[in-house]
């Protein structure tokens, strides 16, 4: 009975409940590709763990801090492996890629056990300072080769004067989750330092396992305590509550996202709510006949409240469905760069589900109870 | 029990407008045998489309009874009423009132979605409906689809559908041309003659009220004669 009734209302105007319905439908999209970046804009992409901290250079993200530093943290307790990243930014123009080159030392695969190599990869890299380990990803766009020479300009000065930079591929390396780490070349610490002309015995961060989660926040402190009013002043951290306080440095993300979401929900109810409305008043002769030929007056209300239901819902199905078949395109078109930062979880079906009811509710009770209170007299007479 | 079908017993129908006291039937007292085919006329405003949803079960008088084959409607809550109404009354409107997205068939079968029918039973039952108002060849009919005859033939297939004791009809010729009417009147009166339906029709048209057996004048609330 409630089929026929909701099918003849939606259809009676085929373009509004089209159009209402495409509505909903960009408003769950947003909301679906919102919720699927957050990781990005939250930090808690996979594969950050919570027993890693970093220590960079407090003032500037980019900067650079001593060498020595490296040793201080490598003599603290609680302390179990240590390692650095040393970036250097390749001047597309007149580089063979246009990605980073991240000078380490062999550390880095047992602190950051997500990057990986080979045991033969390592001794190569041992073996020949100008070695560099390319990234899979890289290496699949580029096309590099073991013997290979990659030749880049690089922001450093090399000590013959120039900016320019060559090394030879020895081996690769992969990293879990992250892939867009991938994209980047690996080059010995050791190697960089000696060969650059500025900028001697410094490294850009420090990176260290320590024994437990809860102790990476009493040794951050600790280091940056160190450190605090010196030239050499740090900020340290667990990697992925450090990776969200960098992204907070560029605005409040939360309140960004919140208030994005209250807009994409306040259109929601607006939209619904209007149709529902509209749609309700221009029925008035037939909710009367209805009543009149015995429907009751929570029928109606019910099959008001059906017809929102099912046009949210229809909406909530469309937009979250997009989101799905859109998500594998936005990896795709970052070159698997966000292949694990990009993704929808069950948690953000959940609360579509309940944003669908609530909006359903909302906007449709006050038509709802409109053709509940419709006394079929005054309507007959009204025409 | 008396053998009237409706018995109407003083009834008062009042209206509250701003501070004014509408009084639209006042002391109101009418009787309608079973098989009676009643025309109500009378000027606008005397209260015969009033009289006519009270019958229906439409609305409750102010004071005063209204009885149908036994049932005190007065008495009844809105739920009950929508309950009685299903099965005790159809409703002719001057303008149809057919939903505009159903096809006849569904237009006529909406008031047995409401019953326990199967699915088939309510398929013969709105075939006969059709039937009986000639209209079996476009049950798949859209009411855009329809001249305004036929939608009228239509909206009287669904007062019938539910075999209903009474088929209260207001203006049901009022947006119709002559010959139209004429048809409309013509099935009506095969209705009340060979179907046995009790026909209560509020009209302002002079050669409607011909049609039926006998008809009463409304003025100021009251019946003239």
């Amino acid at each position: 009975m409630y089929w026929v009734l909701i099918k003849a209302s939606l259809f009676r105007k085929k373009i509004r409940t089209f159009l209402t319905i495409a509505s909903i439908s960009i408003a769950f999209l947003l909301f679906g590709l919102l919720n699927s970046m957050s990781a990005i804009f939250t930090g808690s992409m996979q594969g950050m763990s919570a027993d890693i901290i970093m220590v960079m250079p407090k003032y500037n993200m980019f900067g650079t801090q001593p060498y020595s530093n490296v040793e201080y943290v490598r003599s603290l307790e609680g302390v179990e492996k240590v390692s650095h990243m040393t970036m250097m930014t390749s001047d597309p123009l007149g580089s063979m890629f246009d990605g980073m080159i991240f000078a380490s030392d062999e550390n880095l695969f047992d602190v950051y056990t997500r990057f990986q190599t080979t045991d033969e990869y390592k001794e190569a890299m041992l073996q020949r300072p100008d070695g560099v380990l390319v990234g899979k990803l890289l290496a699949d766009q580029k096309g590099f080769k073991i013997g290979d020479k990659v030749r880049t300009k690089a922001s450093f000065k090399h000590e013959d004067g120039t900016f320019n930079w060559e090394f030879e591929v020895v081996g690769f390396y992969t990293v879990k989750n992250l892939t867009g780490d991938e994209l980047g070349i690996m080059a010995n610490y050791k190697y960089i330092d000696d060969s650059r002309m500025t900028m001697k015995g410094t490294t850009g961060y420090i990176i260290a396992e320590v024994l437990s989660p809860e102790l990476a926040v009493s040794i951050s402190n600790k280091i940056d305590k160190n450190f605090q009013n010196s030239d050499r002043a740090t900020r340290s951290g667990p990697e992925n509550q450090l990776a969200m306080e960098m992204v907070g440095d560029f605005g409040d993300i939360e309140l960004i996202m919140n208030l994005i979401l209250s807009a994409v929900f306040f259109t929601i109810l607006l939209v619904t709510g209007n149709t529902m409305s509209q749609a309700v008043r221009e029925r008035t002769a037939d909710l009367a006949v209805l009543k009149s030929i015995g429907y009751g007056d929570l029928q109606l209300f019910v099959s008001v409240i059906l017809e929102a239901f099912i046009i949210i819902f229809s909406g909530l199905i469309v937009g979250m469905g997009i989101t799905l078949l859109m998500i594998p395109l936005i990896v795709a078109a970052s070159q698997d760069m966000l292949a694990d930062a990009v993704y929808l979880t069950s948690s953000a079906f959940i609360t579509a589900f309940l944003i669908g009811v609530l909006v359903t509710f909302v906007s449709s009770f006050m038509p709802a109870r409109q053709a509940l209170k419709l006394k079929v007299v005054d309507a007959l007479a009204k025409g | 029990m008396s053998d009237s079908l409706v018995s109407v017993k003083s009834v008062n129908k009042t209206y509250q407008r701003g501070g004014e006291k509408l009084v639209v039937l006042d002391d109101l007292s009418l009787e309608v045998p079973k098989g009676d085919f009643l025309a109500l006329m009378g000027p606008s405003g005397s209260g015969k489309s009033t009289l006519l949803n009270l019958i229906g079960g439409l609305d409750t008088p102010t004071s005063g009874s209204v009885e149908v084959d036994g049932e005190r409607l007065d008495s009844l809550n809105s739920k009950a009423l929508s309950q009685w109404r299903s099965s005790h009354v159809g409703f002719i409107f001057q303008f149809y009132n057919l939903l505009p997205v159903l096809t006849a068939f569904k237009n006529v079968e909406l008031p047995l979605l409401l019953t326990k029918l199967s699915g088939s039973q309510r398929k013969q039952h709105v075939e006969t409906a059709l039937n009986i108002v000639s209209l079996a060849d476009r049950s798949g009919h859209k009411p855009n689809e329809l001249s305004g005859g036929q939608q009228q033939r239509v909206a009287i297939a669904r007062a019938l559908v539910s075999d209903p004791d009474i088929l209260v009809c207001d203006e049901p010729t009022g947006d119709l041309d002559r010959d139209t009417a004429t048809e409309i009147l013509d099935l009506l009166q095969i209705l009340n003659r060979d179907h046995g339906k009790t026909i209560l029709m509020v009209t302002h048209d002079p050669m409607a009220a011909d049609s039926a057996k006998r008809t009463l004048h409304l003025d100021k609330g009251k019946l003239t004669h």
